[in-house]
């Protein structure tokens, strides 16, 4: 019974991703509008034959909008979660391994990084440079490569006291070796059920600055950009701002629903 | 022995404090540096003088004609006598705007915070009781759903039910209690909600995990097998253990909610900090950017410091590296 429940919404929570995936890569698929179409005679009209959502301020249909308002999302919140992962690993499994001041030094620095409310710091990095898609997977990278590394050091501390590392040490092989052949290995479920929750958290740092107009910039669509012009129009419109509202909800419950199903199945003795 | 232990590791955690601080400072002064934006044509304005000789003098009296490090230096040192600078904008003492700012952000902050432990602790504690039923079952789908959504879609959602469709709250805005206190608890419910129910999610999941660790712990069980009431157990014992956690646990949420007021008191016209440091950001006001970053990361770094320092004071488990 238990079994089947987990299944389910495993499933779905693929299909959904995947749907969203094929957005990303191939909009063209699910609407045969261009995004950036303006048609003012229409504006904000309701539902139609040929616009089933309706359009925006402009008449572009939000159908088309919301779709091709994947791929920024997509791009930020999988761009820097991998990002965050290649920087936040190697220094995790440094800091952890070689321990001392080097360790110390480490862990400080992320620290201080630590020490910023994430939007904030995302706010504050992305005055610096124009907002666009590198600008904020370059500042959600930052954000988040911190945690990244404190999750990977903790582990590398157990291991790198167990029997198999002791075992490589005694073999005479290198630190480098022992660390991104020993060690490493055997904390990747871990860092692969982290992936998916920073994505996640990347994807709603992303609509966050895009709704503050600090991220993606118009005409691109974006579901947070969405919002921060559907908020104009909120007593007319209920569809331009419950729509982006439900395409963010529902892509980032299922990558944190698959996140959970990967914890689950990559550590069988976290049973509940 | 362990006193000794003890104030070791106070002493360890102050240097480590400092050093993090030292770090954030250099931080926040290089990323408002890199920013771009010219603060002496601010200064001087669209229609100003341009003249080499007053654009020298100008940026003379901004300090910025001498080397980076030195008004890095310059920066520090005034921050420590408590001179934070003046606005860009207006010319005004940053200090005293933000210490204008921060009650503002505090009540919202705090009615946010009361709201969401009302919330989170009868349902973290019940669904841990209940563990696998029904209630447990609906509180953990509600929780994972509003981790999915962004805070201020939360809050749009609240706009168009209590203020668009049923008319009952002014959707934005904000007024000093003393002027106007009901106008000012009207505009704080929307806000101080959406932040709460927020906040909320991620700690009903926190305690409900807490507290069946805390059920299955020996004591409980010795508690239990001595014959005391389960109602006994439940409260005298574990509940209070519970509330330890939690009350550390919010201390480090506090400072983090610092942060998510940005969006929040943008999306209700809430005039706080986190108003105010997005409206300086907006406006490129170097000094203003600077010191309301600087104090949200300086309240963190020691919210943080102290809730280790209290940690390994009152609990004797803790291991002192």
């Amino acid at each position: 019974m238990k079994i089947r429940k987990v299944k389910f919404t495993t499933v779905f929570a693929l299909a959904i991703l995947f749907v969203v995936l094929l957005m990303t890569f191939f909009p063209s698929i699910f609407t045969s509008y261009d995004p950036l179409a303006v048609e003012p005679k229409i504006k904000l009209q309701g539902p139609s034959p040929e616009h089933f959502l309706g359009v925006d301020e402009y008449g572009r249909d939000i159908w088309c909008r919301l779709v091709y308002g994947a791929r920024p999302s997509i791009e930020v919140g999988f761009g820097s979660a991998l990002l965050a992962m290649l920087v936040g690993v190697p220094l995790g499994l440094i800091a952890g391994y070689f321990g001392g001041w080097v360790d110390n030094v480490i862990m400080r620095i992320m620290d201080a990084f630590l020490s910023f409310p994430s939007v904030l710091l995302a706010i504050l990095l992305i005055t610096v440079f124009d907002p666009s898609v590198k600008t904020l997977i370059f500042t959600i990278t930052i954000v988040s490569f911190p945690a990244y590394g404190r999750i990977v050091r903790s582990s590398v501390l157990s291991l790198k006291e167990r029997d198999f590392t002791e075992a490589a040490r005694a073999s005479g092989a290198k630190p480098s070796y022992i660390m991104f052949r020993t060690i490493l290995p055997n904390c990747a479920s871990g860092i692969i059920v982290q992936f998916s929750l920073f994505a996640a958290s990347a994807i709603l740092i992303e609509a966050s600055m895009s709704f503050l107009g600090l991220g993606i910039q118009p005409p691109t669509p974006a579901w947070g950009s969405m919002l921060s012009y559907a908020k104009a129009y909120i007593g007319k419109s209920m569809l331009y701002i419950l729509t982006p509202t439900i395409m963010i909800f529902l892509t980032v419950l299922s990558i944190n629903l698959l996140g959970d199903a990967l914890r689950e199945w990559l550590d069988p003795t976290r049973l509940k | 022995m362990r006193s000794a232990n003890v104030i070791k590791y106070i002493l360890k955690r102050l240097l480590m404090a400092v050093f993090v601080l030292l770090l954030v400072t250099v931080i926040v002064f290089v990323a408002v540096r890199l920013a771009p934006g010219d603060p002496v044509q601010a200064k001087i304005g669209p229609h100003g003088d341009y003249s080499p000789e007053n654009v020298a003098r100008v940026s003379a009296a901004l300090g910025l004609d001498k080397p980076i490090y030195v008004q890095y230096l310059v920066w520090v040192r005034d921050c420590l006598k408590g001179s934070f600078g003046y606005s860009l904008i207006n010319g005004a003492d940053v200090g005293q705007l933000i210490a204008q700012k921060i009650p503002v952000s505090m009540e919202l902050i705090l009615v946010a915070m009361v709201l969401a432990l009302l919330i989170s602790i009868p349902l973290g504690v019940y669904s841990a009781l209940k563990k696998g039923s029904v209630f447990d079952q609906v509180v953990s789908v509600i929780s994972t759903g509003l981790l999915a959504v962004p805070t201020f879609c939360v809050g749009l959602l609240l706009l168009i039910l209590i203020s668009v469709k049923l008319r009952l709250l002014p959707s934005s805005g904000y007024v000093p209690f003393s002027e106007n206190p009901g106008q000012n608890l009207k505009l704080l419910i929307m806000p101080a909600l959406t932040l709460g129910l927020a906040e909320q999610a991620s700690l009903t999941r926190y305690i409900r995990s807490e507290t069946i660790e805390v059920l299955n712990s020996n004591y409980i069980r010795t508690a239990r097998a001595k014959g005391l009431p389960v109602k006994v157990v439940n409260f005298k014992h574990a509940f209070k253990n519970v509330l330890v956690t939690v009350i550390t646990l919010v201390g480090m949420r506090f400072a983090q909610l610092f942060g998510g007021t940005v969006i929040i008191e943008q999306l209700f016209g809430w005039s706080g900090l986190g108003w105010f440091t997005y409206q300086s950001i907006i406006s490129r006001d170097y000094p203003a950017v600077q010191a309301s970053v600087l104090l949200v990361a300086v309240i963190f770094v020691v919210v943080n410091m102290l809730v280790d320092i209290l940690y390994a004071v009152i609990d004797p488990r803790i291991k002192l590296e």
